[in-house]
């Protein structure tokens, strides 16, 4: 079944309405994933500025950067696009899909569940703090963009720099119930760690992130081990109620009734597999400074620092 | 020898233009109209060959399809599973299947004459027809249990597969909101949405890849437009990938190729700026038969997917808006980079919120950018109301209106989408005709078969599948409705000073009907037979 005969390639939506700053993290994150074969799938070249230092080659639909990245222009065919991706040797560590501004990136996360040769790392929507409230008053677009919303794992509230802090409350506010599956978080200007934004760190292919907060104080991430195998039910309970600074959380634990579980947390939802090398044994969690108390939080189930 | 005279003569010649609406000779050279009128016009160049064959048959300006895609011509390559009698582009007809039942034994049919390593595919389905009954997997595990199937829905976003299909894709086990499930949980095969249809064709492939790059799926579109008098015709959404401009360029170019053939650009495939460069490139190797310079955008869905987008109230169901292809802001950017190149838009609209927002983003492209006869063209545009047909006429807009809809779903969407009242007055042509809206109708090939007679017929009668007419008020003239498939196409096209109608100068290209269709009853214009076309003077019997 599996095409590429290895692991499925991780899958990340980016979604997010015209003007909300998917261009400006897609640029960011383009720069920012040295050491991480990022493939990223855009509609067009339009808005993808990158600096000629950083272009390796140019040719047709594709832009292989210097890094070890590539920036495909799919039109709107997608199927084609991730087909191309999948194909591509060597092989991407991770792709990321811009989604149109109108485009519902549930639909697109769909994807992701359904090819094996793929595995859904999280749907990402940014809303402009600016503009969004009076978009979502506007009867043109309010579904739309509600249907944008309700498919985000984590939400970034993205220029929240242009308006005032009580404003960006408000805003915060009115978003939260219509992304009841997601965790809400400020960035503007495209700062969104890598680690945050993929679930993975970009320095060395998917191995843990480096034990403290490497981009000053918003995240921080904190890796956890486990002393004895744990209960299922318990682990599943103690993730849910993670507090929302807890944007992703992931890892491999060995279970009290047998076996491993791989776990997946990214902004609430919560995937648990069975499977996974006991012998890598760890839980990481991503976030803001929350993760620390987080971590307090998991001790009783036998899980401590590193 | 390229300076000779031939004369046709015909029984009647119904020219569409108003200084000589009828003729019996027209004269011809080059190519083009030298004469047109009685014998003393058709002789005042000179002798000239004559050529009687038209003696008895009635001539018409070349019909002009304004909204059809070349894919009509690609799709044969599969199975037909419609509801309605459809010909072939060998003239085949192929009874349409009215049952499940039916559809069944059409693709064991299909299903017999295929090597056995092909998926099957068919295309065409549309259970709108069929009421509560849909199609599932045991249906089409009778026509193969093992060998993939596919049956493609009409609307182009749903399809049927067969439990080979459903395991091998994973999708019988996959949780997902588009894979249809029975009271018990099972999946019916039926599929929905973008994932599921993703996966299918990662299963047995896309049938569509690579088909209009193959010159035999234009040959087959110029063959069905032949046999419906059509001489031009638009391919009004394409990505214009290389190979399928290198083969467009070679096949228009065969001398028994009987089409002009307009491709459109797909607007949303590239950034705005490249798409204008791409135009003006590809517009310098504009041939007689293949012109490329329309520009097309979409920006909602269909009225009968219940995906075009609809001004208060909505739908009849209560079911939610539809989508949008486009965010109103971009339309309008989009649309004015190619209004200020000065290029024209086709503008794929079938809500009537949809209609709006692109009337408002025209106006915009105008304010920002005056120009003059831009004839930017609203497509579909079926839900239009009076003000917005008035609205157009200020700004110099034209409507493409898609009368087709009023007889194959006209009953759904009194029924079912639009409700009675707002039912009567979709594809609203005498509302343009009298707001004074150059309009155009068309087929939207291959949605609807391409036959502009019978769309003219449509929009003549109003009459559904159903029988009943559905909003006589919006009926118009024969001459009104002769008018939209000539003339009136062709002006939506800027082509109206080259083809549309018979006069000194223009192309010579005739549509060559077996009656005269201003004598027979306006309820029998679709059953007008064609005899075939005169492209550039070349006759093309069907
Ligand atoms: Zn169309």
């Amino acid at each position: 079944m599996r095409a590429s005969g290895g692991l499925a390639l991780p899958l990340t939506v980016l979604g997010g309405f015209l003007g909300a700053g998917k261009t400006t993290l897609v640029n960011a994150l383009l720069r920012r994933a040295a050491g991480l074969r990022l493939a990223v799938l855009v509609n067009d070249f339009g808005s993808v500025n990158l600096d000629a230092a950083l272009i390796a080659s140019a040719s047709g639909d594709t832009i292989a950067l210097t890094n070890g990245c590539v920036c495909c222009a799919v039109g709107d065919d997608l199927a084609a696009g991730l087909a191309a991706v999948l194909s591509r040797r060597p092989a991407p560590d991770h792709v990321l899909v811009e989604a149109s501004g109108v485009a519902d990136p549930g639909a697109i996360a769909a994807i992701a569940r359904l090819d094996p040769d793929l595995r859904l790392a999280g749907v990402l929507v940014l809303a402009d703090a600016a503009s969004v409230a009076e978009r979502l008053a506007d009867p043109r677009l309010a579904d739309t963009l509600r249907r944008q919303l309700r498919a985000a794992d984590l939400l970034v509230l993205t220029k929240t720099d242009l308006v005032a802090a009580e404003e960006a409350g408000r805003v915060a506010a009115l978003l939260r119930p219509l992304a009841p599956g997601a965790a809400l978080l400020p960035a503007s200007h495209g700062a969104l760690p890598v680690e945050v934004a993929l679930g993975r760190h970009a320095g060395g292919g998917g191995a843990a992130p480096p034990p403290r907060a490497a981009h000053g104080t918003l995240f921080a991430s904190v890796t956890l081990r486990p002393a004895r195998p744990v209960a299922e039910a318990a682990l599943r309970g103690a993730l849910d109620a993670l507090p929302e600074g807890v944007l992703r959380v992931k890892g491999v634990l060995p279970l009290a009734a047998g076996g491993c579980v791989l776990v997946q947390r990214v902004g609430r939802r919560l995937e648990m597999t069975p499977g996974g090398p006991a012998a890598e044994a760890a839980l990481v969690l991503i976030g803001t400074e929350a993760v620390w108390d987080a971590a307090e939080a998991l001790r009783p189930l036998g899980l401590a620092r590193a | 020898m390229a300076d000779e005279i031939t004369v046709f003569r015909a029984r009647r010649i119904l020219t569409m233009d108003s200084s000589c609406p009828e003729a019996t000779h027209v004269a011809v050279r080059e190519g083009r109209i030298l004469a047109v009128g009685g014998e003393a016009e058709a002789r005042a160049w000179g002798k000239g060959r004559e050529d009687g064959r038209f003696r008895d048959l009635v001539l018409l300006p070349g019909l002009v399809e304004g909204h059809s895609h070349a894919w009509e011509g690609g799709v044969w390559s599969f199975a037909y599973a419609g509801y309605f009698d459809r010909a072939d582009p060998e003239g085949r007809l192929w009874p349409g299947c009215d049952s499940i039942e039916a559809v069944v034994a059409r693709l064991r049919e299909a299903e017999c004459a295929l090597p056995a390593d092909q998926p099957l595919f068919a295309w065409g389905f549309d259970p709108i027809y069929f009421g509560e009954r849909r199609a599932t997997t045991e249906d089409l595990d009778r026509v193969s249990a093992t060998r993939p199937v596919v049956l493609l829905h009409s609307n182009g976003h749903v399809m049927n597969v067969n439990t080979p299909v459903l395991e091998r894709s994973g999708l019988a086990s996959a949780d997902i909101e588009g894979v249809v499930r029975d009271a018990t949980g099972r999946a019916t095969g039926e599929l929905r949405e973008m994932a599921a249809k993703y996966m299918v064709f990662r299963t047995v492939g896309n049938p569509q890849h690579g088909l209009m790059a193959k010159p035999e799926s234009l040959r087959r579109f110029a063959a069905l437009a032949r046999r419906a008098g059509v001489t031009t015709a638009t391919d009004l959404f394409t990505d214009l990938p290389d190979p399928v401009v290198a083969t467009y360029l070679e096949t228009t170019r065969e001398a028994d190729f009987p089409l002009r053939l307009l491709p459109a650009l797909n607007a949303q495939s590239l950034p705005a700026a490249e798409g204008v460069a791409k135009i003006v490139r590809l517009r310098r190797l504009n041939q007689e038969r293949l012109r490329f310079g329309l520009v097309k955008l979409m920006t909602d869905g269909s009225i009968q997917g219940l995906s075009g987008r609809l001004k208060w109230p909505g739908y009849i169901g209560g079911q939610p808006n539809g989508i949008w292809n486009i965010a109103p802001d971009d339309l309008t950017e989009l649309l004015h980079a190619y209004h200020a190149a000065g290029l024209q838009c086709h503008i794929h609209t079938n809500g009537d919120e949809a209609s709006e927002v692109t009337i408002e983003a025209i106006e915009a492209a105008l304010t920002r950018t005056p120009r003059w006869d831009h004839r930017h063209t609203l497509q579909h545009c079926q839900m239009a109301d009076a003000a917005q047909f008035r609205r157009m006429r200020a700004l110099g807009i034209c409507v493409n209106l898609f009368a087709n809809h009023v007889y194959y779903w006209g009953e759904q969407h009194a029924a079912l989408t639009m409700g009675p009242d707002r039912a009567r007055r979709m594809d609203a042509c005498a509302t343009a005709l009298r707001e004074g809206v150059p309009f155009a109708i068309h087929s939207d090939a291959p949605v609807t078969p391409l036959a502009p007679l019978f769309t003219a017929w449509v929009a003549v009668n109003r009459l559904t599948a159903g029988g009943r007419v559905l909003g006589p008020e919006e009926r118009i003239p024969v001459e009104a409705a002769l008018r939209a498939i000539t003339l009136g196409a062709a002006y939506t096209l800027k082509l109206d000073h080259e083809i549309g109608s018979i006069e000194v100068g223009k192309r010579a290209d005739f549509c060559v009907l077996g009656e005269d269709p201003l004598a027979v009853a306006p309820e029998r214009l679709k059953d007008v037979p064609v005899w075939g076309t005169v492209v550039g003077g070349v006759p093309f019997p069907a």
